[in-house]
């Protein structure tokens, strides 16, 4: 919303607005991240891919610090994230208004969509403009409306969320999450828990935020949405990034032994690309 | 036929003012319950352990202990040490107080049943833990509160009728002391017995109400499609 097509020519030397760097974390003994590293630079679109339970959704809620990290440091617009140096340069936890801070700039969109059941969806849009964005409600409930239009729930802002279809919830979801007018959004595997017929109508939603320069950290096991929206993909596994680069070379060139037989399992389920030429020219990120 | 209606012109004044008294208790006693309970099940759910050690303490204490014992205690241990009350307001706070405990678990349980996603979601966005609290968990718990809370008013609303044994002059009191000065048993406990009932299920046809009006957005009756 914020960022139009002007801001879609992106520069590779611009700071990246994430950063992620050597983030390693531990449930109790078990480690879940081993020194990750990635950047996602405005306007970019990265898919984070690879088996359940590899560390994926962690990652990614490393970001907006809803998960604390152990080591390394994570970036938003080159400021550290959930943790500050005390007086002796030790890392202690940030202050929690400064956390607060920093996630009005990163929205989250959740795979159970996680709306608030007692707000209409108009309200579900809205409250995050007045509590936290300082809004007067009639402009927040204005702005709400519209960002509800684009994602084209209109008929359906006085309704409560469990009794819109998830695909219509979920779509209430990343209105809640455009209408903060995020720096970027943070997609946790928003399609995993739709019936399959409603997968589609979500991703056609996220395709035309891609289109229109919105930065996005996708997780997801749709690879064919990650191959045709994607600028760049990482395949996660055990915590550990094993691969990254264009959609093209990670899923018909992989480097990894690892990468490509998790591809090949998935192919083998779908054989979606055994029908399509290798390297074909539909993979190319549409904007 | 006649002597029923020759006790009702004796003692229907008594009765009168033994239901009012009955009804009023129970309002006050409640209100006490209700608020003290919602602070105590605050504290249980979001207190450090300064806070929380000793409300679990007097939730345990309430709740394991006969209400007519703490009525005992607080009616005729209070002189002991220096607090003499009377019966009435000794009923009312006995109430309120042993009500608070069961209010504080109702509060603390629906609390903890707001799902974390919501919450999560909530953080998000940067609300802060105040604002989660006061517009995420706190309109879904008083929702979520109401078939637990409108059944324990029901249970005080029936324990008013031990506050007869410290010397209250409700409704129960009354009618013991009509039937011990008439020895008639029966038809005046039958009676008493049909008055509770019928308020209780007042309050509990009311407290449908609320639960189907409060908890609309519950319900998906109306399902869009695709």
């Amino acid at each position: 919303m914020s960022e139009g097509m002007a801001d879609a020519g992106r520069s590779l030397e611009a700071p990246p607005l994430i950063e992620v760097a050597n983030v390693s974390k531990w449930f109790g003994a078990h480690q879940v991240l081993s020194a990750v590293s990635f950047a996602v630079r405005r306007s970019e679109v990265v898919c984070i891919i690879g088996p359940s339970g590899s560390g994926k959704s962690t990652l990614l809620r490393c970001i907006n610090f809803l998960e604390e990290y152990q080591e390394g440091d994570v970036y938003v617009r080159g400021k550290l994230v959930g943790y500050a140096n005390d007086a002796l340069g030790r890392r202690i936890r940030d202050k929690e208004r400064n956390v607060e801070s920093l996630r009005r700039d990163i929205a989250m969109v959740f795979q159970q969509f996680n709306l608030w059941p007692h707000m209409t969806v108009l309200d579900n849009v809205a409250q995050p403009l007045i509590l936290v964005h300082r809004k007067r409600p009639r402009e927040a409930r204005e702005l709400a409306r519209q960002v509800l239009g684009k994602v084209g729930l209109a008929a359906k802002i006085d309704e409560y969320p469990l009794r819109l279809s998830g695909g219509q919830q979920q779509r209430v979801g990343i209105a809640r999450a455009l209408a903060v007018e995020p720096a970027a959004i943070l997609f946790d595997e928003p399609t995993s828990s739709l019936d399959p017929e409603l997968i589609g109508e979500v991703l056609q939603v996220m395709k035309e935020l891609a289109r229109e320069g919105m930065t996005m950290v996708i997780v997801t096991h749709e690879m064919h949405f990650a191959a045709e929206v994607a600028d760049r993909v990482i395949f996660l596994d055990h915590g550990v990034k094993v691969e990254e680069g264009p959609p093209k070379e990670v899923f018909f060139s992989p480097k990894s032994e690892r990468t490509r037989r998790f591809l090949e399992t998935w192919v083998e389920r779908n054989s979606l690309f055994l029908e399509r030429p290798a390297g074909g020219a539909q993979l190319n990120p549409a904007h | 036929m006649s002597a029923d209606l020759s006790l009702m012109t004796t003692y229907g004044p008594q009765l009168i003012e033994g239901f009012r008294l009955t009804v009023l208790i129970w309002l006050s006693g409640s209100a006490l319950a209700v608020a003290l309970g919602f602070v105590l099940g605050l504290i249980l759910s979001v207190g450090g352990p300064a806070l929380t050690l000793p409300v679990r303490a007097y939730v345990e204490f309430f709740r394991g202990t006969p209400l007519l014992a703490q009525l005992f205690l607080a009616y005729y241990g209070g002189p002991s040490i220096g607090i003499t009350l009377d019966a009435v307001t000794v009923g009312v706070c006995g109430l309120g107080l042993y009500g608070a405990a069961y209010f504080a678990e109702i509060f603390r349980a629906g609390f903890a049943s707001i799902p974390e996603g919501q919450l999560e979601a909530a953080r998000s966005f940067g609300l802060s833990r105040r604002k989660r609290i006061r517009y995420i968990i706190l309109p879904q718990l008083l929702v979520l509160a109401v078939p637990a809370s409108v059944n324990l008013l029901i249970i005080l609303l029936k324990d008013t009728a031990i506050l007869s044994i410290v010397t209250v002059p409700e409704l129960t009191f009354q009618v013991t002391g009509m039937t011990l000065e008439t020895f008639t048993f029966v038809a005046p406990f039958a009676a008493l017995a049909a008055l509770y009932w019928a308020l209780t299920e007042l309050v509990a046809f009311l407290g449908r109400r609320a639960e189907l009006r409060l908890g609309v957005y519950l319900r998906p009756e109306v399902r869009a499609a695709g």
